[in-house]
């Protein structure tokens, strides 16, 4: 339950080009656009020994944005999403024959759905000088979210442009069926973001971006449907109540020709629980004759183990202790493919994702192989309309 | 203590990571990082369609989200939203 | 020690800031090709007259709102008294012509792909347009541009018009 990082796309939407000196975000205008995507997430059945059923997570979700400029020199932009979701879930894992770890999943009767709506204001002081606000809410039958925040982006010279920005977000969760479960009742989460970023044209076809980011979260961070096998008990799934991130990215766009481009884009970070991780992302933005546009991209992911987390304990373990897979060392190699087509005003996009993920891609390796990391395939359909 | 030494060793790897990284970005630079002046009339190309950071900011947010569900760590250039119970 | 560092941090910053025509200079000339037609136009074909030279290119936010609200300027003024020369500076003259296409312009529009001419005044940003007096001096510089600056580029040209 970390804060998402949607919202900075969203406010690359509403990115207005007014003024001069395009320094970066030389971006010609979106201009006034509304979007729609349709979104299918499946993950694999769980291969690995478990118990419960072993079909997983199906999401279908819905997105909707509108950016339109406000007068001259503003541009708003209204993000709505709709979740449904389904499936069974890792629950706790218990040692099998030979302490091989074994994965009981909760029934398939996990039903929810999330909405959530984000409303970004920007304004442009002139010379690509731009500031935007924004507010979020998410709201889930036991999780809601509301979130502020606030970023600029300042050219300090033709070439170089400052970015940094903030936000802060308040969690409350209330899990269902807690009596039942033994859940706690009622939680609260706070999160504290910043970032800054410094991005530098290198030459009339590449750019080039470094920043950093930071996160710190206190509260209740646990999750409160998992527990975990602590000697021959079942304890509540119980983290530290603070957790700081730090993460610095790379991102770097190079222009071939008239007809193509490659995007390269990294990240390193480490938290305060333990783990860091690498993340590699590579694509080509091919355009074909007729309005198409290709693009197929690849992207790498590696993170290493929280110091409390494990499959299964000890007695007298503790004071943390988690078995979730995401707690755990493992790794994932992913490939999509997006196809686009403009027709007039019309905007056709299409595209799907193959992700697997698994303990051997870890860099390092694991110590214990979950067997609850879980690969999954995404695909989605998508219209946009430009107004103008 | 135990942890006291795992967490040396995590962050010695970081360090160690992070030289790296820095070695590549400098060898690479000695190619041609001296960065040329780029007048306001020759930005055609970087201000294409496909050269933003984010081409599709709506495709980008899901696949973030589908990331940060799915892994234990997160973070982008920009200012964060709102939670989930995704994760 | 500090000092000469000093010097030499302001003759890179001098070096760097480049040359620039600045109201009180005189155009430079050119001669350009128009989009249309054959007969190349030069800036002292409208000596006389006055001048809004403006520099445009097709990837440019603001000069595509630009270029169809200068037909309305145009409108406003005697012919015998005013032009608009706009330079499209697209590298790739196809991006300009579907530009042009699309936004119809009742005013000169030339072609600079090379991009000299737009390195001759010196811009420093896009657009920039030069309002250049009867006797080819500059007297106005825009750089960028928003609907609200039609209005004062009026309240110029009139005042350009008026003065001999």
């Amino acid at each position: 339950m970390r804060p998402s990082p949607s919202l900075s796309l969203l406010l690359a939407a509403s990115a207005a080009l007014t003024g001069h000196n395009v320094a970066r975000a030389d971006e010609t205008s979106s201009g006034q656009y509304a979007g729609y995507r349709f979104n299918v997430y499946s993950e694999d059945a769980l291969s690995a020994p478990s118990l419960g059923d072993p079909r997983r997570y199906e999401v279908y979700s819905q997105q909707f944005l509108l950016n339109t400029p406000v007068g001259d020199r503003n541009t708003l932009s209204v993000n709505a999403t709709h979740e449904v979701m389904s499936g069974s879930s890792p629950w706790y894992v218990i040692p099998g024959p030979d302490n091989k770890p074994i994965q009981v999943l909760s029934g398939a009767t996990i039903r929810d759905h999330r909405s959530a709506a984000t409303v970004a204001f920007t304004h442009a002081a002139g010379g690509n000088d731009t500031t935007t606000v924004s507010t979020t809410y998410s709201q889930e039958r036991d999780y809601h979210s509301a979130a502020l925040g606030a970023e600029r982006s300042l050219p300090l010279n033709s070439a170089l442009t400052l970015g940094f920005g903030g936000s802060f977000s308040h969690d409350r969760i209330e899990p269902f069926e807690a009596n039942l479960y033994d859940r706690i009742q009622r939680a609260k989460k706070n999160t504290t973001s910043a970032f800054a970023s410094l991005s530098l044209v290198l030459d009339r076809v590449s750019v080039v971006e470094s920043g950093i980011q930071f996160n710190y979260q206190t509260g209740y961070l646990s999750d409160p449907y998992k527990q975990v096998s602590v000697g021959d008990t079942l304890d509540p799934d119980t983290r530290p109540g603070r957790r700081g991130e730090a993460a610095w990215l790379v991102r770097y766009r190079r222009a071939f020709g008239e007809n193509a481009a490659l995007h390269l884009d990294s990240r390193l970070s480490a938290n305060s629980w333990g783990q860091h991780s690498l993340t590699l992302e590579a694509s080509w933005y091919q355009s074909l004759r007729g309005g198409w546009q290709l693009i197929p991209g690849v992207r790498y992911y590696s993170q290493s183990r929280a110091r409390f987390y494990a499959p299964f304990f000890a007695a007298g373990s503790g004071p943390d202790f988690s078995s979730d897979y995401r707690l755990g060392a493992f790794g994932a190699a992913a490939a999509n493919l997006n196809l686009r087509k403009r027709v007039g005003h019309w905007e056709f996009s299409a595209g799907a994702e193959r992700y697997h993920a698994g303990t051997g891609y870890a860099i390092g390796g694991a110590d214990s192989a979950d067997p609850a990391v879980v690969s999954y395939t995404r695909v989605f359909a998508g219209l946009d309309y430009h107004f103008d | 203590m135990r942890s006291n030494a795992k967490l040396r060793r995590s962050s010695r790897r970081i360090e160690h990571a992070l030289r790296w990284l820095l070695a590549l970005a400098a060898l690479a630079c000695l190619g041609g990082c001296a960065t040329q002046t780029v007048q306001p009339w020759q930005r055609g190309r970087l201000a294409r369609w496909d050269m933003r950071w984010d081409p599709d900011p709506l495709q980008a947010a899901m696949n973030q989200h589908a990331y940060f569900s799915k892994e234990g760590t997160s973070g982008e250039i920009g200012a964060a939203g709102g939670g989930c119970g995704c994760n | 020690m500090s000092l000469r560092i000093a010097l030499a941090v302001a003759l890179v910053a001098a070096a760097s800031m480049g040359f620039a025509v600045e109201p009180g200079a005189a155009a430079p000339d050119f001669r350009l090709m128009p989009f249309a037609g054959t007969k190349s136009a030069s800036l002292s074909d409208y000596r006389g007259k006055v001048v809004l030279v403006d520099f445009w290119a097709s990837w440019c936010g603001p000069c595509r709102q630009s270029l169809p609200l200068y037909n309305n300027l145009q409108a406003d003024f005697p012919a015998e008294d005013f032009a608009i020369v706009a330079i499209g500076l697209d590298e790739d003259t196809a991006d300009a012509l579907a530009f042009l296409r699309e936004h119809p312009i009742k005013y000169t529009a030339l072609q600079n792909p090379k991009g000299d001419v737009a390195q001759a005044f010196g811009l420093k940003g896009m657009p920039s347009s030069y309002l250049i007096d009867r006797n080819g001096v500059v007297r106005y510089r825009h750089i960028g541009f928003e609907p609200r600056d039609i209005d004062a580029l009026k309240r110029e040209i009139a005042a350009l018009i008026a003065t001999h």
